[in-house]
């Protein structure tokens, strides 16, 4: 559970986001949006604590932020980031371990069933043969996986995750949005940032759209991925179809050469 | 087919061999290698002794028995050589560990001791005080000895100036640390020249200073290093995973809960401790904390504490032989200031690894 109340975030004395106020309840998995530069990386740092609010409140599972110790922070929510600069030198299990950082004790060192843990974030992405591999040996998408597996040993109700699936093929992304919602189920809050508005449609309860610094469109995935609303967002024509199997909409682009009011032959993915 | 077979191979040879499998290695190598050299760097001085009197000699007095050693061989060889040796080992040990985490803090593979400042520090302080003409023991520091205490203050405030300096918005940024100790190193070399100039009748024993030496050192040092080198490693222990973490860049340590800025504190005010009280006993000695962890990292890799424990260890290796070919290159007794052993040494050898690793990861 999130929230933020009249949020100002930003870094230094530049504001990026201004009058954010948001509520994402237990369970629910929220599609963060918008163009390039519209401050969604800003927003998930604000929230995970590397940033900190330049105003208003923030809450995280009903605890106030400011009173929050870095260790508790991490004990409460967990980031994939968007991509390494470079990887160090160290193998994938040392990394996923990692993970289990804000459990530690003063003197002590990872236990037992730190590696338990960490060892069963590994299976569940798919990565435990990659356990001692080094980490620069890795590809891209298997790289992205395991910083996923490190996010879920940190066994946090809050997951956020910044573009974590844009290096990754179509089935790999399927396969890490599958892990998500088997991590819904399970009560946890997700908040992604995310540039495919399809996967995003598909895999979100909610979505959240950015824009010169606000907050510009909040709703159920039905009520605001409309062709309208996005067309106006993106600032290019988007018609909206439905997905032929489950009914979800889709968003479809248009090349300039087809003319604008060619036939459609779905229902409700006209727009004028 | 062979070209499939060939390609299924994996991308690095380091793969081949586990890690934890590859640190044992290093490290056994290492800590054997350090207890024959102990024994054999024993061996050299400009007095000859016999091996077999050195062998029974040290054996006696490990054992506590009594040796038919006479006096004066006892003295050379326990008294002298073994204390300097041991020294040496010491100071090898913090030099090789220091470096190992500047680098890691900083995640600059040129950051040693003298990048951030702190060995500049060090030896402007001694400097300093061999010009002002300090006694060589206060009544406050009876134990200490003046000079090394000059240095450990020097060394402390070259790390605040530099600490001061590369804060930006109440965090130690790793860009503007190493800035501001390149700032302070430089103002301080000049500051030392000008000691220098100003007092032509120390320039000796401050040349000596900067070069680095152990001549005349031993068992009175040791013990002054001791609890500066155990409290230093201690610290730097205990805040070694964090070093991993570091390692993946500001934003994901405080993502893992980790208060980067603490922790980078606290490993700088350790690595600051082994640093300064080896300026304080030896002077200023380069190349170890550079060389070494590149050495080790180049052997073995990964994760901090394994490379830790390597780079001490090679470290002190490395020294002890340095200190070894300082006093006995020169004929009749001379020295050679230490420190223009381990560039000698360091240097051409550093190059060759270098060149090396480009060659194999070029295209």
């Amino acid at each position: 559970m999130i929230t933020l109340r009249n949020a100002v975030c930003g870094h230094g004395s530049t504001t990026v986001l201004q009058d954010v106020n948001l509520h994402v309840p237990a369970g629910e998995t929220v599609g963060l949006l918008g163009p390039n530069g519209s401050g969604k990386t800003t927003l998930l740092l604000t929230l995970s604590g590397v940033l900190p609010p330049l105003g208003g409140t923030m809450q995280i599972q009903g605890r106030d932020t400011a009173s929050l110790a870095p260790r508790e922070r991490a004990r409460l929510l967990a980031s994939v980031p968007q991509r390494m600069g470079e990887a160090p030198d160290m193998d994938s299990f040392s990394l996923v371990l990692m993970g289990r950082y804000p459990y530690i004790s003063f003197f002590g060192g990872y236990t037992d069933e730190d590696r338990r843990i960490a060892r069963a974030a590994m299976d569940e992405t798919g990565t435990g043969h990659l356990a001692s591999r080094s980490v620069q040996t890795l590809s891209g998408g298997e790289f992205q996986r395991v910083l996923i597996a490190r996010a879920l040993a940190q066994q946090t109700p809050c997951l956020l995750l910044d573009e974590a699936t844009s290096g990754l093929d179509i089935a790999r992304k399927v396969e890490v949005f599958r892990l998500l919602r088997t991590r819904r189920a399970q009560g946890i809050t997700i908040v992604t940032a995310i540039h495919d508005l399809n996967m995003a449609a598909l895999y979100c309860d909610r979505l959240i759209f950015l824009k010169n610094g606000r907050i510009a469109l909040d709703g159920p995935v039905h009520d605001v991925f409309t062709a309208p609303a996005l067309s106006e967002l993106y600032e290019t024509p988007i018609h909206i179809v439905s997905h032929p199997l489950c009914g979800v909409p889709q968003a479809c682009f248009t090349p300039p050469d087809v003319p604008p009011n060619a036939p459609s032959e779905i229902p409700g993915g006209s727009h004028d | 087919m062979m070209t499939t077979a060939t390609t299924r191979t994996p991308r690095t040879g380091r793969d081949r061999m586990p890690r934890a499998a590859r640190f044992r290695r290093t490290a056994l190598c290492a800590l054997a290698a350090c207890g024959l050299s102990v024994v054999a760097a024993c061996l050299f001085g400009p007095v000859a002794i016999p091996a077999g009197t050195v062998l029974h000699l040290i054996a006696a007095k490990l054992s506590g028995a009594a040796s038919h050693a006479d006096a004066a061989t006892t003295l050379v060889i326990w008294d002298i050589r073994m204390g300097r040796t041991l020294l040496a080992l010491l100071v090898g040990a913090s030099l090789g560990v220091a470096g190992t985490v500047f680098q890691g803090i900083l995640r600059n593979p040129l950051a040693d001791p003298f990048t951030l400042g702190v060995s500049s520090g060090a030896a402007f302080g001694a400097s300093l005080a061999i010009m002002l003409g300090v006694p060589a023991s206060l009544p406050l520091l009876p134990l200490v000895g003046t000079l090394p205490a000059a240095a450990m203050l020097g060394a402390l405030c070259a790390l605040c100036a530099v600490i001061l300096l590369g804060r930006s918005g109440g965090r130690l940024r790793r860009e503007s640390l190493v800035l501001a100790g390149v700032v302070v190193a430089t103002f301080l070399a000049a500051l030392i020249s000008l000691v220098k100039s100003l007092d032509e009748e120390s320039v000796a024993s401050i040349v000596f200073w900067i070069m680095g030496s152990f001549q005349g050192r031993g068992w009175t040092e040791c013990g002054l290093v001791l609890p500066w080198f155990l409290g230093g490693m201690a610290i730097i222990w205990r805040f070694s995973r964090e070093l991993d973490i570091l390692a993946l860049g500001d934003t994901q340590a405080r993502q893992l809960g980790m208060p980067a800025d603490r922790v980078r504190l606290w490993l700088l005010v350790g690595a600051s401790m082994l640093t300064g009280t080896c300026v304080a006993v030896s002077g200023v000695i380069g190349f170890v904390g550079l060389v070494v962890p590149h050495l080790v990292r180049m052997a073995q890799g990964g994760e901090h504490r394994p490379l830790l424990v390597s780079s001490g260890l090679v470290g002190a290796l490395l020294l002890l032989w340095s200190d070894v070919l300082a006093r006995s290159l020169l004929p009749q007794g001379a020295e050679l200031p230490v420190g223009v052993v381990t560039a000698l040494l360091g240097g051409p050898f550093f190059c060759l690894l270098l060149r090396q690793r480009m060659h194999r990861e070029a295209p």
